[in-house]
């Protein structure tokens, strides 16, 4: 019951239940006609995107509305939720690594490796290319990590 | 299903001697063991716990009828039950009966309302 995961119903529960059941295209395509208008109702959608990892419903969404910074609490979405298929997308298309790849991120980047095993290559992948960023602490936090 | 739903406007409207009407009409009759299930909270809580809004049996007799009415397609008993209760779990299959029937109005309805978690379904 997708109902359980939310604390209020709002318009990215009716769309995650349009994404996981066998929605007519047209009863789907009316429903975001008239719910997801406002820049808001899509950021709440995207939001939800990303804690479920939904890729290919992120590709299929225009993205005109979003702007650079929720672009990056998205991102930051992702990493908590073991959404990497997403995180990657927004990581090649949406940020500038060099320098948006802040000790913050590294931060819940290395709080993710501690608490979940999923897509630890794509994680390392991250903390190579960002080793620069990473300051002496966060470095003995690192090795305490492995 | 009919005596069902009347004995949940019953309910909803306070009317204990039409309880009492439909309860000798059931035990004549070969009910549904949902419409027993009903009597039974009735006889138990009594209406008025019944159809206090905020008691525990008050959301599980409302989502009992809920879901029935829902399956059945009656809007005007689910849309009665969507508009008085403030915490409510819709199951999957409300959302998409929700859609399909592009009822936006009740859709707008549930953005106000709070998720529950009750161990019904």
């Amino acid at each position: 019951m997708k109902s359980s995961t939310y604390r209020k119903y709002n318009q990215a529960y009716y769309e995650e239940i349009v994404i996981n059941n066998e929605i007519e295209s047209r009863v789907a395509q009316n429903y975001r006609e008239r719910f997801l208008v406002t820049a808001e109702d899509i950021y709440i959608v995207f939001e939800m995107y990303c804690k479920e990892d939904y890729d290919d419903e992120f590709l299929r969404t225009p993205k005109g509305e979003i702007n650079h910074k929720q672009f990056i609490d998205l991102f930051i979405i992702c990493l908590r939720n073991d959404s990497f298929k997403i995180a990657i997308l927004i990581y090649t298309c949406f940020l500038n690594p060099a320098e948006d790849m802040t000790p913050r991120l590294m931060d819940i980047l290395m709080n993710t490796i501690r608490e979940s095993v999923q897509f630890h290559e794509q994680k390392l992948f991250y903390l190579h290319q960002h080793f620069d960023v990473l300051s002496i602490y966060q470095m003995n936090t690192l090795i305490d990590i492995y | 299903m009919a005596i069902f739903y009347c004995l949940f406007f019953c309910i909803y409207y306070r009317n204990p001697d039409l309880v009492e009407f439909l309860r000798s009409y059931v035990y004549k009759t070969e009910g549904y063991p949902k419409i027993a299930r009903l009597l039974e909270m009735i006889d138990i809580n009594g209406l008025d716990r019944l159809r206090t809004i905020g008691e525990p049996m008050n959301a599980i007799t409302y989502h009992m009828v809920f879901y029935q009415a829902i399956d059945d397609d009656l809007r005007v008993v689910y849309s009665s039950i969507l508009r008085q209760l403030r915490m409510i779990q819709l199951r999957d299959a409300d959302a998409i009966h929700f859609l399909t029937k592009r009822d936006y109005e009740l859709i707008r309805l549930t953005f106000q309302k709070i998720t529950a978690k009750l161990n019904l379904t």
